[in-house]
């Protein structure tokens, strides 16, 4: 287990990171979310033990110093353009690889495990930033480590890698190994994150299970279609059911309510449904309701978020 | 060597060898050091040199010369080498991989100094070949294989200034300029100024200048004389060092 626990930074005045403590579970992949400015990188940073700051982080119980060889441990991608330009692929994994005695062979596993086979002489200055990230992945995966941090490992990849990228993250999670991955690609992070770790302005928001998470922050909507929705909408109402609203398209969005409510009332009067469905609300509308108020940098009037202002949830594995 | 540092100097090792650069810079060095000795040689009349000019010769002018062109060409290599972190963002993924930063700094140091060692002996072998090919015979006696000794010594000194002022400033031009600009324009300044008598205030100070003092540690006549060649030898190691522990210092405590 990665436990993060009190972390602290900040630069003069500002707090980048604030008593911010979470757990990172074996065999799950957490997603770690906040705006930008949040102090997503920052933590991660604090964590590796490459800033200085309050707090500790432990992998399995030791700090990152305490680590002898701390690749075959944890394995981190914080910069998909963290290379020598001239340094070929290949000599960079080397170079990484005699830091920690790792076995020349593995060199050549992990370029074949990312797909950078073909390009292991080629100077990476030439690089796409999706091969940039290809290397830094390997990086991470030299000394087959139990944890792993990825600092928007997805970024500059192409459907073909954002889709390869996940198989790989979850397959190394269902090795049982800690994989926290910080993303703002939340379509993506909805498809692979088990849990999340949500933070806004450098303190926790919600920590817990994805599907918690989403209920917490978004109201339950039921979808209601009727060739009688207008006599439907006034039941509703008169049973106290709702808010109702009626939309464009015909059908009703009913807020707050069972769909079994609405299915009684309706059957009680003999009103005919097409359709009753719950509405399942994205990752991105919690997301975006959890963070109002936490985001550093936002767009002026008229493009405002939800009103519901920012406070700490934790879900399953409360810190 | 404790376990981590020789893991240190693995990677330190490693990441010179792997890169355009070193082999740039040791060439220079090294073709520089050969030239300069066969230009120097040719200047002398044919036949045996004298102990005082084959220390000259030997080490790319010695104590007449206002640097020692190995010792740059190394320090750039330091300076290269530790900018380069900066540059492109490799100090995430080397402290990554070694995150004790003092044992990463000792291991870089390390490594330069062999490469100092190595250059500076490969330099020298290359500029006896070039005086007996121009019919000069070096004379090795004690003084002149003291002065050579010392000049690794030198040229080690300038590796840790190179290193250590680039971890300082985090700016290679700057650290270049620094380098350069001491003792070819600000040292002879302060030295030609404490002669007189309205700066004699300059005149303790003058003794203490490292490029300078890092010269007359090459001079033939005082090392003949042993330890009179020990203050100017221990003033250039001193500021090396000093050099080298500022950004142990300031290292340890660097955001990354």
């Amino acid at each position: 287990m990665i436990s993060a626990r009190h972390l602290e930074k900040s630069y003069g005045s500002v707090h980048a990171v604030r008593d911010l403590s979470f757990e990172v579970r074996p065999g799950v992949v957490t997603g770690f979310l906040g705006p930008n400015g949040a102090g997503k990188s920052t933590t991660l940073r604090l964590m590796l033990g490459l800033d200085s700051g309050g707090g500790t982080t432990t992998f399995g119980g030791r700090r990152y110093l305490e680590i002898r060889r701390p690749l075959h441990v944890v394995g981190a991608v914080l910069d998909a353009s963290a290379f020598h330009p001239t340094r070929t692929a290949r000599n960079h994994l080397r170079m990484l690889a005699a830091s920690a005695a790792v076995r020349p062979e593995r060199v050549e596993e992990v370029l074949g495990l990312v797909g950078l086979a073909d390009a292991a002489d080629r100077r990476p200055g030439g690089f796409s930033l999706g091969m940039g990230q290809r290397l830094a992945l390997a990086a991470a995966l030299l000394g087959d480590p139990q944890y792993l941090i990825l600092d928007e490992p997805a970024n500059g990849l192409d459907p073909e890698g954002i889709h390869w990228l996940r198989r790989m993250i979850a397959h190394l999670a269902a090795e049982g190994r800690c994989v926290l991955v910080s993303s703002h690609l939340l379509a993506e992070m909805a498809q692979l994150a088990d849990e999340l770790v949500v933070i806004g302005r450098g303190s926790l928001v919600a920590a817990g299970p994805v599907s918690d998470f989403v209920s917490r922050f978004t109201q339950r909507q039921a979808v209601v279609r009727s060739p009688q929705s207008g006599w439907l909408a006034g039941l509703l109402r008169q049973g106290g059911v709702g808010p109702v609203s009626l939309e464009p398209d015909g059908s009703l969005l009913v807020a707050g309510a069972e769909l079994a409510q609405i299915g009684e009332i309706a059957g009680r009067h003999g009103v005919i449904l097409h359709e009753l469905s719950e509405r399942v609300a994205s990752l991105e509308e919690a997301f975006l309701a959890a963070t109002a108020g936490a985001a550093e940098y936002r767009a002026g009037p008229g493009q405002a978020g939800p009103d519901h202002p920012a406070r700490p949830v934790t879900g399953v594995a409360p810190v | 060597m404790s376990a981590p540092l020789a893991d240190a100097v693995r990677m330190e090792a490693v990441r010179l060898r792997t890169v355009r650069s070193t082999y740039v810079l040791v060439t220079l060095a090294t073709g520089l050091g050969a030239l300069v000795a066969l230009l120097l040689a040719l200047l002398l009349r044919v036949g045996p040199m004298s102990g005082e000019d084959t220390a000259v010769v030997l080490t790319d002018g010695g104590d007449a010369a206002p640097v020692s062109l190995v010792g740059v060409t190394v320090a750039l290599l330091g300076v290269v080498t530790v900018s380069h972190d900066y540059r492109y963002g490799l100090v995430r993924a080397v402290l990554l991989a070694q995150p004790r930063r003092v044992v990463l700094v000792a291991a870089r140091l390390l490594v330069l100094s062999a490469v100092a060692v190595g250059v500076t002996t490969v330099a020298t072998l290359l500029a006896a070949g070039a005086c007996l090919a121009s019919g000069h015979a070096p004379t090795l006696d004690g003084a002149t294989l003291r002065v050579l000794l010392l000049h690794a010594g030198v040229v080690i000194g300038w590796a840790w200034l190179g290193a250590g002022l680039t971890w300082l400033l985090r700016h290679a031009a700057g650290v270049v300029a620094v380098l350069l600009a001491c003792p070819l324009a600000l040292e002879p300044a302060l030295l030609l100024a404490s002669r007189f008598d309205q700066a004699a205030l300059l005149r303790p100070v003058v003794r203490w200048l490292p490029f300078s003092a890092a010269r007359q540690a090459l001079a033939h006549d005082l090392a003949a004389d042993g330890a009179a060649v020990l203050p100017s030898a221990a003033t250039f190691a001193a500021f090396a060092v000093a050099a080298a522990g500022l950004a142990v210092l300031l290292v340890r405590h660097r955001d990354a």
